[in-house]
C-alpha cells in the first residue's frame, strides 16, 4: 500500500467513523498533512503504511481530545482500528498500488512493484539468501532478499525469469542507488502478468570486449569492514562492506577488516571508457588466482599491494570479453567469457578495401570531369 | 566530403586552445573520455587543439583531421629510444609500423613517476641490448610550439601527459594495432561520407581533402602489411574492392 492510497483511507476512516459526543460524525482529516505524517512516521520507525495508519489513528484521536472547543470523540481508538483492519483487508487487492522501478526514490519507504527476475548472482554473502536483479518496463534495479526473512517467512524463493507482484517491498539507498529488499513483512506472489521490458533494460546486462587500460587504486587484495550496521530495522545482521583505507573504514573508523579480492578496471574501446568492476570470483577468473593465492602473496611480499601489481601485469592492455550488468555509474561483471587477442583481419581489410575503391572512384569521376572540361575549351 | 571554407589560405596555426561551444557532438565533459584509436601520421597532424566550453577546466580536445575530437589517445608503438632529458624528464620515442621516420615523443615528467620509472626501466633494456620494446601508449596529447629565432617554429604534437606505458605481448599489440587500423579508417570512411562530428571543423582547420585522407588510408594499410601477413591483407582488401565495385553501377559523387 502506498502513502497516499493509506491517507485516502485515513481520511475516509475519520470521516466517516468518527462519533462524536453530540450525535455529529467525521473528524476532518487534510490528506497531504496526513500523507507526511505517515511518511515521516514510516521512516523514522521503518514501519509499513498500515503499520503507520494504525498508529497515526491514534495520535490524531489524542490530538483532537486536546483541543479545546471541539466535541468530544465517542468512537475508541481500538473500534476505529478495527474499521480500519477490516478495510484493510477487504480492499486488499485494490490497495496493492504499485509504482515504477524508475521511480524509487525514498530510502527506508515501503512500496509495492511488480517486477521480472531477469538476474540471479551466485556470490552472496552468508545473510543474504537471494540477490539479484529485477525489471519492469521503467528500468531495473537490485533486489536483496534476507536470510533472516526467509527463515521467519513463507515467502518463496525467487526464481530467474518469473514476475512477481511483491508488495511491501523496502527500498534501500546505497550509493545513490535505490534498490528494493524483501523483508519478511514482504509479500511475494509469483504472477502471469507480462511485463514488456526492452531489450536492454531486460537484463541490463550485455557483452563487452575491451582492452583493460586501467586497473585503478583499490583494486586486488582489500580489506571490508565487518561492522554489523545498526542501519537494520529487522534486526538481521547486515556487515557494512565498506572497503578499508589504511584499516580505516569512512563510517565505523579503524576496524579488523576481511579480505576480498576485486578489480576495478577502466575497459575503453575508443567510443567510452568505462568503469568495469571484477568481484571476487569474477577476478579470480581473469587472472588465474584467488584470495587464499593472494593473501599468500602479500603474506610472502609482507605488503598487500604485490597483489595489484600482479594483477596489473596480468591484465593491462588485454582484450577481455565479459558479461556485465549496468549499474549506471558502472559495470559489473557477471562473468568472465574470454581473454582471447584474435583480430577479424577480413573485417579490417574489407573496410581498407571498400576505401581504395572510393578513392579510385572519385579520382575517376574528377578526371571525367577534367576531360569533359577540356573537351569544351577546345570546342569554344 | 567538406570543402573548405577558408578557401585556399593556410591554415592557421593554433598554438593556444581556442574555445569551441558550438557542437559537442555528444561529448559529455563529466565522463572520462574515450581513449581514440589513433595512427602517428595522424596524430601529428592534430596540430588545432579546442576546449570544449569556456570554463578554464573543462577538458581540452585534439582536434583529429579525419573529423573527430580526441582528449585521449592509444597508440599502439615500440619505443625506439629512450633520453633523460634532465633530472625530472624523460623523454620516449614511439615509432608505429609502416610510418617510415616518422614518430612522435612522449614525455614523463616529475607529475608521472611511475611513467618515468616504467620508461627509465625500459631505457635499461635497451642498453642491455633488447631490441625495440613493444608498448601500447595511452595519455592526453599536447602541442608544442618551438621557439626558433626567427620566431615560432612548426607545431608539434607530442603526449605530454601519458597515463599508461603498457608493455605488451606481441598478439596483444598486433590486436591493437588492428583496432587503431580500422578505427582510422572508419573515421576516413565517416568523413567522405560527409558525416563525421568535427568534419567541417577539420576541413576548415587543416584543409583537409581526399588526398590528405588518402593518406592516413595508405598509412594504415602499411602498418598492417608490415604487421601481418601482407597476402591475407590484401585478399581481405580485394574482397573489399570487389564488393564496393558491385555495389555501384555508376561512378559515385565525390
Amino acid at each position: 500500500m502506498s502513502y497516499e492510497s493509506t491517507a485516502q483511507e485515513l481520511v475516509e476512516l475519520f470521516a466517516s467513523e468518527v462519533e462524536r459526543t453530540d450525535g455529529s460524525v467525521g473528524l476532518e482529516l487534510n490528506v497531504d498533512e496526513v500523507v507526511e505524517d505517515i511518511r515521516r512516521v514510516a521512516n523514522n520507525y521503518s514501519l509499513p503504511a498500515d503499520e503507520t495508519a494504525r498508529t497515526l489513528i491514534g495520535q490524531y484521536i489524542a490530538k483532537s481530545e486536546n483541543t479545546e472547543g471541539i466535541p468530544g470523540i465517542e468512537t475508541s481508538v481500538e473500534d476505529l482500528r478495527a474499521v480500519f483492519n477490516n478495510n484493510g483487508s477487504a480492499e486488499a487487492v485494490e490497495a496493492f498500488d504499485p509504482q515504477r522501478v524508475s521511480s524509487l526514490d525514498t530510502d527506508n519507504a515501503w512500496v509495492d512493484v511488480v517486477v521480472e527476475v531477469t538476474d540471479l548472482f551466485d556470490d552472496t554473502h552468508n545473510s543474504i539468501h537471494q540477490k539479484g536483479v529485477v525489471a519492469d518496463e521503467s528500468g531495473t534495479t537490485l533486489v536483496t532478499f534476507w536470510a533472516k526473512s526467509k527463515q521467519e517467512s513463507d515467502i518463496p524463493d525467487l526464481e530467474q525469469g518469473e514476475t512477481y507482484r511483491i508488495e511491501s517491498a523496502k527500498v534501500d539507498e546505497y550509493q545513490g542507488s535505490y534498490n528494493l529488499q524483501i523483508n519478511k513483512a514482504s509479500e511475494v506472489t509469483p504472477t502471469d502478468a507480462e511485463l514488456d521490458i526492452d531489450a536492454e533494460g531486460q537484463s541490463g546486462t550485455f557483452t563487452l570486449t575491451r582492452p583493460i587500460i586501467e586497473v585503478r587504486n583499490g583494486s586486488g587484495l582489500i580489506k571490508r569492514c565487518q561492522e554489523v550496521t545498526g542501519n537494520d530495522n529487522e534486526g538481521e545482521p547486515q556487515t557494512c562492506g565498506r572497503p578499508l583505507n589504511n584499516d580505516r573504514c569512512a563510517d565505523h573508523g579503524i576496524v579488523e577488516g576481511e579480505f576480498d579480492l576485486r578489480i576495478k578496471a577502466v575497459m575503453d574501446d575508443g567510443q567510452e571508457g568505462a568503469s568495469v568492476i571484477f568481484g571476487t570470483e569474477a577476478t579470480e577468473s581473469l587472472v588465474g588466482f584467488g584470495i587464499e593465492e593472494a593473501k599468500q602473496r602479500a603474506h610472502d611480499a609482507l605488503d598487500t599491494s604485490v597483489v595489484a601489481d600482479d594483477i596489473r601485469a596480468e591484465v593491462l592492455g588485454e582484450f577481455v570479453t565479459v558479461e556485465v550488468t549496468d549499474y549506471d555509474e558502472r559495470y559489473v561483471v557477471d562473468e568472465v567469457l574470454g581473454v582471447d587477442q584474435e583480430q577479424d583481419l577480413e573485417s579490417v581489410g574489407e573496410l581498407a578495401g571498400r576505401l581504395t575503391s572510393a578513392f579510385a572512384e572519385t579520382k575517376t569521376v574528377e578526371a571525367g570531369a577534367e576531360a569533359g572540361g577540356e573537351a569544351e575549351a577546345e570546342a569554344a | 566530403m567538406y570543402t573548405d571554407s577558408n578557401s585556399g589560405s593556410d591554415s592557421e596555426e593554433q598554438s593556444t586552445d581556442q574555445s569551441t561551444d558550438a557542437d559537442t557532438e555528444g561529448i559529455n565533459p563529466n565522463d572520462r573520455q574515450p581513449a581514440k584509436r589513433v595512427t602517428v601520421a595522424e596524430l601529428s597532424d592534430a596540430t588545432v587543439r579546442e576546449q570544449l566550453g569556456r570554463d578554464e577546466r573543462s577538458p581540452k580536445f585534439s582536434l583529429l583531421p579525419t573529423g573527430e575530437r580526441a582528449n585521449r589517445v592509444l597508440l599502439a608503438g615500440t619505443i625506439t629510444e629512450i633520453e633523460e632529458l634532465s633530472d625530472q624528464n624523460t623523454r620516449a620515442r614511439i615509432a608505429m609500423p609502416g610510418h617510415g621516420d616518422q614518430a612522435i615523443y612522449a614525455y614523463a615528467g616529475q607529475y608521472q613517476p611511475d611513467i618515468a620509472t616504467q620508461l627509465d626501466q625500459i631505457g635499461d633494456q635497451f642498453n642491455q641490448g633488447q631490441p625495440a620494446v613493444r608498448v601500447v601508449v595511452i595519455g592526453k596529447p599536447g602541442v608544442y610550439v618551438p621557439e626558433t629565432e626567427d620566431g615560432q617554429g612548426d607545431p608539434r604534437v607530442q603526449i605530454s601527459n601519458p597515463e599508461a606505458v603498457l608493455e605488451v605481448t606481441e598478439d596483444v599489440w598486433n590486436r591493437h594495432i588492428a583496432d587503431i587500423a580500422e578505427d582510422t579508417f572508419e573515421r576516413v570512411e565517416t568523413m567522405l561520407n560527409g558525416e563525421a562530428p568535427a568534419g567541417q571543423a577539420a576541413a576548415d582547420a587543416y584543409g583537409i581533402d581526399e588526398d590528405g585522407l588518402e593518406g592516413y588510408h595508405g598509412t594504415g594499410v602499411a602498418m598492417l602489411n608490415r604487421v601481418f601477413d601482407e597476402g591475407m591483407i590484401e585478399e581481405a582488401m580485394a574482397q573489399g574492392i570487389e564488393a564496393d565495385t558491385e555495389a555501384d553501377a555508376t561512378p559515385a559523387e565525390s
